[in-house]
């Protein structure tokens, strides 16, 4: 696993105010990062950098191998976004304002055809006509999203993602954000939705005061949440205890477990699974109650405002 | 070369799919113009070849309004920096667009003042000719461009019009006073215009490079 998102010390002001104040971050191939903070914390600022339509005051950011500000157009083609705004031209359709899309992105229209087909059939975009302007926003958000993964970029950056969606339409959005974390891409979730956080991100991080402060999810004894999908065999169980794992389960080869110092045991892990040649087909950290988290800092904050 | 293409295309469709009244609009002003120039007969500058000059105006800064000011406004100019086409492609895409339909407006226009003055009006002095039609092209450069870069530069979008009729004005007055001394050929109006146009150009592209271009619009 490779960083693709890489930032160092980046800090933006807007005259005197301070924006972004050092903020470092680095998010993996293969996994989602979710970015939550209050109204004007900077998020908007901060995908906006990582985007290379703003620059920063000092700091280093590489997204996909290339620095954002200086790149070329070539950079966007290893890039899926959805903004404030969708973007979209009310007077096309769907597929018209797609295919504008697929041929900015010097991808073929029988490609894009063929994964609108493979990923959002039965959704607006296959069924509906009509022209852009006459969709709900629910609808123009599922086709923001059809248009971020549209040639299965690298990097994505969501910002407000599941906002207007019905329940369908989540679910589906989540799955197309789980098939592309399982494809390698890096992706960013911006979103005061706790839910969305909660169930798509494997980190969160809460940008406060100019910094991101990446969110714990582990117990009162510091240990965390894993999920491991693997052969299950007796001797998985051994393995797990003999790390000092606790709360083992398994069901239909799905372990789970919990884990303290992850960042040092479940390297060793994967090794020994590997050298002993049991499979791993997956290993993350179960995310639940980043919501919580997020929430009691909220309120904290909140708080001393009062 | 290819990313122009696909702003141009982009922005036919869009034009196209837009609402038959502006379409018929425009048709509207093609006719109420053309006669106006078919009309008149005196010789000096100020009959056809003026009136063309402010049908750029008319025209041009229009479709500038909507095509660069409204995908500000919309987020759509942010979403089309990151779909993997470069700036310069958007910007001369546009550019080229709105040149290419003024073009075809203003041929239009003088196309049908040359029948409506040789067949209706019975006008034989017509003003009207190729030169006519190179300052028509010259002036609508000039709007394309200052019109690209005053609406990263200004934030309050309503003062577009009001900057493309100034400058083209003070230009076009600038060259009749003068003019009124001295003979000057038309063509060195067209190659000041040319030469402004070419600045504002210039201009735009540093502007669609910088932070600028996603600045909110005063709406």
């Amino acid at each position: 696993m490779r960083n693709l998102i890489e930032v160092s010390d980046v800090r933006r002001s807007y005259g005197k105010h301070k924006v972004l104040d050092g903020i470092s971050l680095a998010v993996t191939s293969g996994s989602v990062y979710g970015l939550v903070g209050l109204n004007g914390a900077g998020k908007t600022t901060f995908l906006r950098i990582l985007l290379g339509i703003l620059k920063p005051d000092s700091g280093i950011v590489t997204v996909a191998g290339m620095e954002p500000w200086f790149h070329s157009s070539s950079f966007y083609s290893k890039l899926g976004v959805v903004l404030e705004h969708d973007g979209f031209w009310g007077n096309l359709t769907i597929k018209e304002n797609l295919k504008i899309f697929s041929a900015a992105k010097q991808l073929s229209w029988s490609d894009t055809q063929q994964y609108i087909e493979q990923f959002w059939n039965d959704t607006v975009i296959t069924r509906s006509a009509k022209k852009v302007r006459q969709l709900s926003r629910g609808q123009r958000m599922q086709c923001a999203l059809c248009r971020a993964f549209l040639g299965w970029p690298e990097v994505v950056l969501l910002d407000e993602p599941a906002i207007a969606l019905d329940m369908t339409a989540y679910s589906h959005f989540g799955s197309i954000v789980r098939h592309a974390r399982s494809s390698g891409a890096a992706i960013i979730i911006s979103s005061h939705q706790l839910d969305t956080i909660d169930d798509l991100c494997d980190r969160v991080g809460n940008l406060s005061d100019g910094v991101i402060n990446d969110l714990k999810c582990h117990d009162e004894n510091g240990f965390y949440k894993w999920v491991m999908a693997t052969d299950s065999t007796a001797q998985v169980f051994d393995l797990l205890l003999s790390h000092g794992c606790t709360d083992i389960h398994n069901v239909n080869g799905r372990w789970t477990f919990s884990v303290d110092h992850p960042e040092r045991r479940i390297p060793l892990i994967v090794r020994e699974m590997v050298e002993t040649k049991y499979p791993v087909y997956e290993i993350r950290q179960e995310v639940s109650g980043f919501s919580d988290t997020i929430r009691s800092i909220y309120h904290s904050v909140i708080h001393e405002r009062k | 070369m290819k990313g122009i293409g696909v702003v141009v295309a982009k922005e036919w469709k869009c034009f196209t799919g837009s609402d038959h009244g502006m379409l018929i609009l425009y048709f509207v002003l093609v006719m109420i113009w053309s006669t106006l120039i078919a009309t008149r007969t005196s010789e000096q500058f100020d009959s056809g070849p003026l009136w063309l000059v402010f049908f750029s105006v008319v025209i041009t800064a229009n479709f500038s309004n909507s095509i660069f000011i409204s995908e500000r406004v919309s987020g759509a100019l942010e979403i089309l920096i990151t779909s993997g086409l470069s700036r310069n492609a958007i910007l001369y895409g546009k550019l080229l667009f709105i040149l290419g339909i003024s073009i075809l407006f203003g041929a239009l226009c003088i196309g049908l003042s040359i029948l409506l003055g040789t067949f209706v009006f019975l006008n034989e002095t017509s003003t009207v000719d190729f030169s006519a039609f190179l300052l028509y092209t010259a002036s609508a450069f000039l709007n394309v461009s200052s019109s690209a870069y005053f609406s990263v530069r200004l934030s309050n979008h309503r003062l577009l019009h009001f900057m493309n009729m100034f400058l083209l004005g003070c230009i076009v007055g600038a060259f009749m006073i003068v003019s009124g001394f001295f003979y000057i050929s038309i063509f060195y109006l067209i190659a000041v215009l040319t030469g402004i146009s070419a600045v504002f150009c210039w201009g735009a592209q540093k502007l669609f490079h910088s932070e600028k271009i996603i600045q909110p619009v005063n709406v």
